[in-house]
């Protein structure tokens, strides 16, 4: 019944899973599950290693409900359901698709479908069904409803695997069904346009609430669904080289999030406080943790000379490639907007003024290895950005298509243009050590304030927090199309549909508290139905 | 004029009507009153009704009772169906049971609560 | 070898009661284990033990054992022998011992049957235990319990002897053979007269849905390991019953897909009333409605063996779940006294918590437990008769089930405040047996799904006439 087949995207998303987990597993803490977590990453190989798709979808409810029960060991109730029901609704609606896709090609083994034996009127349904599945495991914008909460509530350290690696399953998915099973010869439907789009509404709106976040987990939660947007779109785009460009992107965020969130979880751990309008100025307490949420930013900016320019570079080539222009306008308009948020992350935590804070905790070494090798990830391939084109090579071979050219480890190739980064990387490092070196040349001749605030208020000190990065967004809203965006959010409907449930069943619930003789009415009013009926 | 009253037709018809008046009675009876007592009472007129009809349906005028004797060694043609009335006593036997049995719960319910009324039994029920 | 000992075994056993009072724990537990193998030795059965009592054909008593009663037979032994096991270490009433024989033995009645009129008797015998187990606590709760039991099962008795009598009348036999055979060659109204009388007959005892409001009350009255015999054997043998009527009266399509939508309907209603709801029996009780509800869209049909296959795997899946969890609960509620959702977050126990994770998520029907192969396999018979709106409804009222699944999940997670709890060592072995049968089914389910495949074959094949 079961079926494991060992494949380069497999090896790719478990060697990713496999790194997060080792690097978090390091870091000490108390009250953790580590049966829970056992299962989580061996439901995950299950996942990627599975040659057919019942084994795949045994994998995917156990990683649901296995992280499920590590999310509710720290978040409310509510939230928790939230993440367990849309999550298992996601799952149902594959094996809807999984039933449906067994009953017309009377196999699960991926490569024995055969895709076009399902009539045509029913390949649109299958789609939506794993459409489903695919956008609530990443976020897509109807139901993008749990994530944000989750990702908040959920222990600090988890929120980095659900974002660095559970989310990536839906991207996973997104491949192994749609280029493996149907292939993408066929696929040419509107439903993927619609997707793409979906994809790039989402990170534009998921942006843009960034932005005017105060918490900061819930910012990065927000950001991850942006970037998975973007990944969906590339993948929704069809072609070898928006694959490529999608898998890259995937490792890229994987490490950046695990970065980030890990660099958080440090914060947090270390004050306590968890919004940006309770810290600032924690530079030059901790510069090696500020230095690691640089690189991290820059990788999420997608700006050289780090990795994330990388993939960022791939995905716009590709979306020229296949001429979706507006695509790619909107893609680099979230991705501009991106820049706010990133600059208030590093702003809100390291720069400004230190708000007054007596209990610092000393961190554990242990904090520092899962962000390092994030780091050393982003910066590597910042100079050798053909390695990950190494790496895709044979998954792209494996799952018939073109691999990518390229010349040097250094170059990274596209359709249209090429860059090296060793050369990107060696100019960076030329101008950051002239600024550097003029900065501390320049250091000891400024004269500082005593206190930065005598100048700024004119003796008035104000008692709220205003550091430069606390009120970012706040003024944006004067724009309407960001106002329309951060008033509106899609959570009264799914609340509207929880309440319309509830309700349904309290009104059903008093035909279970009837009295006896009225249930005797009943079933004697039922028979006498029936056999008005049953006589004509 | 009378003699056409003594036909089977006829017997099977007044059974018919009778019985049916008997169980919506029963029926009325269950489903009206509220004394438990009353309401085990009209179950155990329901199913007299349908004993009544079921015996009633499958006795023939001219026949006799279905029961070997020293005289009549074999069951016969001319003797009603013995099923019926075998299967009508087995289920009288099981009605008094029942019928006892809830008479006992009645007590027992009626000594613990002092309430006889089926629409105040709200012992259970959603968060009780 | 004679299956009529299925029968009578335990009822003359219940008259060792007087002579053996400090022992009637084991001896309740020989004689269920013991029938357990007895019925494992007609595995090997090829075609169909017939035997009838006394006279000739029409006129006689007849028990019937094919493959499917067979199976229905070693899932009932085999619970007997698993409540009578946990019971072992418990101080347990006299009247328990007498009231588990007669029950086992009308239950037995009920499956082997070859007549209807005897499946009336068994189902009076069945129904008086089950009137007498409702009202074993002695307290308000169980008399009033016991009325409204008492009430509806007069109901439908009523509605039985009506399809009976209409049966003999137009017929002239009570054996299933013959009324099958002639059924077809009645009039049309009295045809349906027939089939609705026993669908409100057995429909009310099998727990159905506009039928069924009264479950939930009962279960609520009623202690877990009662509960647990309803909900695994009682409903279980209806349901048995009713469709091996179904199928030996030959109803027509339009009536399975009535019985199909009606089992949905179960299914959704149940459910969505579990979500209100704050006592664990009850939910546990809405939750057993709504797996009969499944039960009855499996097994609708005629034609379609993996829908059937599925519906067999899951009335077995569910009476094992449903033990365990209300064996479960029964630790529980013995701690606490109490039943609401609250004692969820006040007992500390691994093991507990565990096997309260695998039941109900068997009960749910996520991987990788035994309750995912029976959905799948149902999912898939439904998409064969291409009934998209059944596995549309299937699917979203199992999300329903999950929240207030993962509701009562979700609750044992603060580690304040909470009671480490002892449980004696043969309720955990018994426990945990339970639990890897049905991560084993889970895991490997291919030989059991063979099995039910020819259970399902066996049971619409009816009598074999």
């Amino acid at each position: 019944m079961f079926s494991f087949a060992i494949t380069p995207l497999g090896n790719l998303f478990f060697g990713l899973s496999f790194i997060a987990f080792l690097s978090l597993i390091s870091i000490q803490q108390k009250e953790r599950s580590y049966i829970l977590y056992t299962l989580l990453l061996s439901s995950l190989g299950v996942i990627f290693y599975a040659n057919d798709l019942i084994t795949l979808f045994i994998g995917w409810e156990i990683m649901s409900w296995s992280s499920y029960f590590i999310i509710s060991k720290s978040a409310k109730l509510s939230t928790s359901q939230k993440y367990i029901i849309f999550n298992l609704g996601g799952g149902f609606a594959l094996l809807g698709a999984i039933v449906l896709i067994y009953n017309f090609t009377g196999t699960l083994i991926y490569n024995d479908i055969i895709f076009n034996n399902i009539p045509i009127e029913l390949r649109k349904p299958i789609y939506i069904l794993l459409f489903i599945t695919i956008s609530i495991k990443s976020g897509v914008i109807p139901f993008h409803y749990w994530v944000v909460d989750t990702y908040q509530e959920a222990d600090n350290l988890f929120s980095a695997i659900l974002s660095a690696i559970i989310s990536k399953s839906g991207i996973f998915l997104f491949i192994i069904i749609f280029t493996k099973i149907v292939g993408y010869k066929y696929l040419y439907s509107n439903i993927f346009d619609i997707v793409a789009w979906l994809g790039v509404i989402t990170s534009i709106v998921t942006t843009v609430k960034a932005i005017s976040e105060d918490s900061i987990k819930r910012l990065l939660a927000y950001s991850s669904i942006a970037q998975i947007g973007y990944i969906v779109t590339i993948l929704s785009v069809l072609h070898g080289s928006s694959i490529e460009a999608g898998l890259y992107h995937t490792i890229i965020h994987t490490f950046v999030k695990l970065l980030l969130f890990i660099n958080i979880a440090s914060i947090i751990y270390i004050t306590g406080k968890s919004k940006f309008s309770e810290l600032g100025g924690l530079l030059y307490r901790y510069p090696i943790l500020f230095l690691l949420l640089l690189i991290g930013i820059i990788g999420l900016a997608g700006v050289p000379p780090l990795g994330g320019f990388n993939s960022k570079f791939l995905i716009y080539t590709a979306l020229l490639e296949q001429k979706k222009v507006f695509l790619l306008v909107a893609i680099m308009f979230s991705s501009v907007l991106a820049f706010l948020y990133c600059f208030k992350l590093i702003y809100g935590i390291y720069l400004g003024d230190e708000v007054n804070n007596n209990e610092y905790k000393s961190l554990p070494k242990s904090y520092y290895i899962a962000q390092i090798i994030g780091a050393s990830i982003l910066v590597i391939l910042g100079a050798l950005p053909a390695l990950g084109t190494k790496i895709l090579n044979p998954i792209l071979i494996s799952l018939d298509f073109k691999p990518t050219i390229y010349k040097s480890l250094f170059e990274l190739n596209s359709h249209f243009a090429s860059f090296n980064g060793a050369v990107i990387m060696g100019i960076f490092i030329v101008i950051f050590m002239a600024i550097l070196t003029i900065t501390l040349l320049v250091k000891n001749r400024t004269i500082k304030p005593r206190d930065k605030r005598d100048i700024s208020y004119c003796g008035e000190v104000p008692h709220t927090n205003l550091h430069y990065g606390y009120g970012l967004g706040r003024e944006l809203k004067r724009i309407e199309f960001i106002r329309v965006i951060l008033e509106n959010s899609i959570s009264p409907y799914w609340n509207r549909v929880a309440l319309i449930t509830k309700d349904s069943s309290s009104i059903l619930i008093t035909l279970y508290n009837l009295t006896v003789q009225n249930i005797g009415l009943l079933i004697i009013l039922f028979f006498t139905i029936l056999l008005f009926i049953g006589v004509k | 004029m009378l003699s056409s009253l003594n036909q089977t037709p006829f017997l099977h018809g007044v059974i018919t009507i009778g019985s049916f008046t008997i169980l919506m009675i029963g029926l009325i009876g269950v489903l009206t009153k509220r004394n438990l007592f009353k309401i085990f009472l009209s179950f155990a007129i329901i199913e007299t009704s349908l004993f009544l009809y079921f015996i009633g349906m499958h006795f023939e005028i001219g026949k006799t009772a279905p029961i070997v004797s020293s005289e009549v060694k074999r069951f016969s043609l001319n003797m009603t169906d013995p099923i019926p009335q075998a299967m009508i006593l087995t289920t009288i036997v099981i009605g008094i049971a029942v019928l006892s049995l809830g008479l006992s719960f009645i007590i027992n319910y009626f000594k613990l609560t002092n309430n006889m009324r089926v629409d105040e039994m709200n012992e259970l029920g959603e968060g009780k | 070898m004679s299956i009529v000992y299925f029968v009578i075994f335990p009822i003359l056993a219940s008259f060792l009661t007087p002579f053996s009072k400090k022992y009637l724990k084991y001896l309740s537990f020989g004689i269920n284990f013991s029938l357990l193998i007895y019925a494992l030795t007609f595995i090997p059965l090829k075609s169909p033990i017939v035997e009838s009592i006394s006279l000739n054909l029409p006129i006689s008593i007849s028990f019937i054992l094919d493959r499917a009663s067979l199976f229905f037979i070693i899932l009932f032994t085999l619970i007997m022998t698993i409540f009578s096991l946990y019971n072992i270490k418990e101080s347990m009433r006299r009247e328990i011992f007498i009231l588990t024989n007669i029950f086992l033995a009308s239950v037995s009645g009920l499956v082997l049957s070859g007549d209807i009129f005897n499946i009336y008797i068994f189902f009076e015998m069945a129904s008086i235990t089950a009137y007498i187990f409702t009202s074993l606590k002695r307290d308000k709760k169980a008399y009033s319990g016991a009325i409204r039991y008492m009430i509806v099962g007069s109901i439908a008795s009523i509605f039985l002897l009506i399809g009976i009598m209409s049966i003999y009348l137009n017929i002239g036999s009570l054996n299933l053979l013959i009324i099958g055979k002639k059924f077809l060659l009645l009039d049309t109204p009295i045809q349906s007269l027939i089939l609705i009388s026993f669908f409100i007959g057995f429909g009310i005892k099998a727990e159905i849905f506009p039928l069924n409001f009264w479950v939930v009350d009962i279960y609520q009255a009623t202690d877990n390991k009662i509960n647990l015999l309803f909900s695994s054997i009682l409903s279980k043998a209806y349901i048995f019953v009713f469709f091996h009527l179904a199928y030996i009266l030959h109803v027509d399509s339009k009536i399975l897909l009535f019985l199909a939508t009606i089992g949905v309907i179960s299914f959704g209603v149940a459910e969505l009333s579990a979500l209100n709801s704050r006592d664990i029996k009850r939910i546990f009780a809405y939750s057993t409605l709504g797996q009969i509800g499944v039960i009855f869209i499996g097994l609708s049909t005629i034609d379609n063996i993996t829908l059937l296959t599925g519906a067999i795997f899951l009335i077995a899946v569910h009476s094992i779940t449903k033990v365990m969890l209300f064996l479960s609960l029964d630790i529980l509620e013995e701690r606490f006294n109490s039943t609401n959702i609250d004692i969820f977050s006040r007992f500390s126990s691994m093991f507990l918590f565990t096997i309260f994770i695998i039941g109900l998520l068997s009960l749910l029907g996520l991987p990788p437990f035994a309750g995912f192969i029976a959905k799948l396999t149902i999912l898939n018979g439904l998409i064969l008769d291409k009934d998209y709106i059944f596995v549309v409804a299937i699917l979203i009222i199992s999300l329903i089930e999950a929240t207030y699944i993962f509701r009562l999940l979700g609750l044992n997670r603060d580690r304040e405040k909470k009671e480490k709890l002892e449980i004696d060592l043969n309720k955990k072995i018994l426990l945990s047996l339970l639990a890897i049968i049905i991560i084993y089914l889970g895991v490997s389910p291919q030989p059991f799904i063979s099995i039910c495949r020819d259970v399902a074959l066996t049971f619409i094949g009816g009598v074999h006439v």
